[in-house]
């Protein structure tokens, strides 16, 4: 009878020990973050007025061992960011050349380990809904890419037509940053 | 002396059939050939058709039709001023075309056609237009002056409703751009994402 209560106890003890081991092992992730193998390059967002919206591009490169799963983005710019991906279809509909541009919206989008994505014009793309000031070209906005594992890259993104040698092969200010 | 000149004569004769048979094969191996026999980038349309006509309001209010634009080739692209990605990247690479063609871009019109005609309006697809290159011509209609243009060119449109984007939705729609040649012949299209100089370089087989 009395061994009972004693091996609830240590199996309560073990189970501590182990939600312990688990914060700790949180907490570790989230100071390296899974953004501290990270690279980000060419990063550009499109110019446009208040109230309508812009695309945030850039290759990001994971230089890690772990894949890097981007799950959400906030800007200081727009009201919205969202990972969104066009996708185009080109069919021959009753003798015509049929192109249809169809837009999703990306829930979250993975960087393996050792691989890059490209975020470009007619493909991946960081939608800005309903931006919050006029973006001109010389001006830049903030970017936080939020990774599944609560780590946060924060990105300083130059507004770009994105021509050739503007802001193309430049290194966008990135750091990578504590969890929310 | 007449067997000499006979002779002579045979020689022309035979030169000027050499000559010929060459000029024909050169006609033949490097001549102008049909489109379709010709390396583009975009996908001709073969045979060619009369480009649907567009009758639209352009940015300043005027009425712009293909019929008043023979002698010139128009680019011709359907969008939205709201579209965060396409639009703006294909009229980024219209103003490169432009730059690409030099002088021959006069031989030129860009052309955007809205397929939000209830957001969009003359004014601000003119700010619009403006962003890229204020020689671009920016058309708006109502939406029973747009639609039999939207079948003509088979340009599928579709409201996709979402609640953060600044007008509640984003549209889906056709992201070919066309190529009407200088006497109104629906001559090429191509898919968004053939770059700017394969563009220009089509255009100037064409013009």
């Amino acid at each position: 009878m009395g061994s009972m209560p004693r091996k609830a106890v240590s199996v309560k003890i073990a189970l501590a020990l182990a939600v312990l081991a688990g914060a700790a092992a949180l907490a570790w992730a989230q100071a390296g973050g899974s953004f501290e193998h990270v690279e980000v390059t060419g990063a550009w967002v499109r110019p446009a007025p208040a109230g309508d919206n812009s695309a945030v591009y850039f290759t990001i490169t994971n230089h890690g061992a772990a894949d890097v799963v981007l799950v959400a983005a906030e800007t200081d710019a727009a009201r919205m960011a969202e990972i969104h991906e066009t996708v185009m279809e080109v069919a021959m509909v009753d003798g015509r050349l049929v192109q249809n541009m169809q837009m999703h919206h990306v829930d979250s989008l993975v960087v393996p380990a050792g691989e890059s994505v490209s975020l470009k014009p007619g493909g991946l793309h960081l939608m800005l809904l309903g931006l919050t000031r006029d973006l001109e070209i010389g001006q830049s906005i903030t970017v936080r890419i939020s990774a599944a594992d609560g780590g946060v890259l924060e990105l300083v993104v130059p507004v770009s037509q994105g021509e050739p040698g503007e802001g193309h092969d430049d290194h966008a200010h990135a750091h990578a940053g504590h969890g929310h | 002396m007449t067997r000499t000149r006979t002779r002579r004569l045979g020689f022309l004769a035979a030169l000027i059939v050499l000559i010929g048979l060459l000029g024909w094969g050169a006609w033949t191996l490097w001549g102008p050939k049909p489109l379709s026999q010709q390396a583009f980038h975009g996908f001709v349309l073969d045979p060619p058709q009369p480009a649907p006509e567009l009758g639209l309001i352009d940015q300043h209010g005027q009425t712009f039709r293909l019929a008043d634009q023979r002698g010139k080739a128009v680019m011709l692209f359907f969008g939205y001023t709201n579209c965060p990605d396409v639009c703006p990247a294909t009229l980024i690479y219209y103003s490169q075309v432009k730059r690409d063609l030099g002088p021959l871009a006069d031989k030129v019109r860009f052309v955007f056609v809205t397929v939000d005609p209830e957001y969009d309006t003359p004014e601000r697809l003119r700010e619009y237009v403006n962003r890229f290159d204020p020689s671009f011509y920016g058309l708006w209609g109502s939406p029973e002056q747009l639609a039999p243009v939207l079948a003509d060119y088979g340009i599928y449109v579709e409201k996709v409703p979402n609640e953060n984007s600044p007008v509640g939705y984003w549209v889906n729609h056709t992201a070919l751009s066309f190529v009407i040649d200088p006497r109104g012949r629906l001559v090429l299209a191509f898919p968004f994402g053939v770059e700017p100089q394969d563009m220009a370089a089509d255009l100037r087989r064409i013009i």
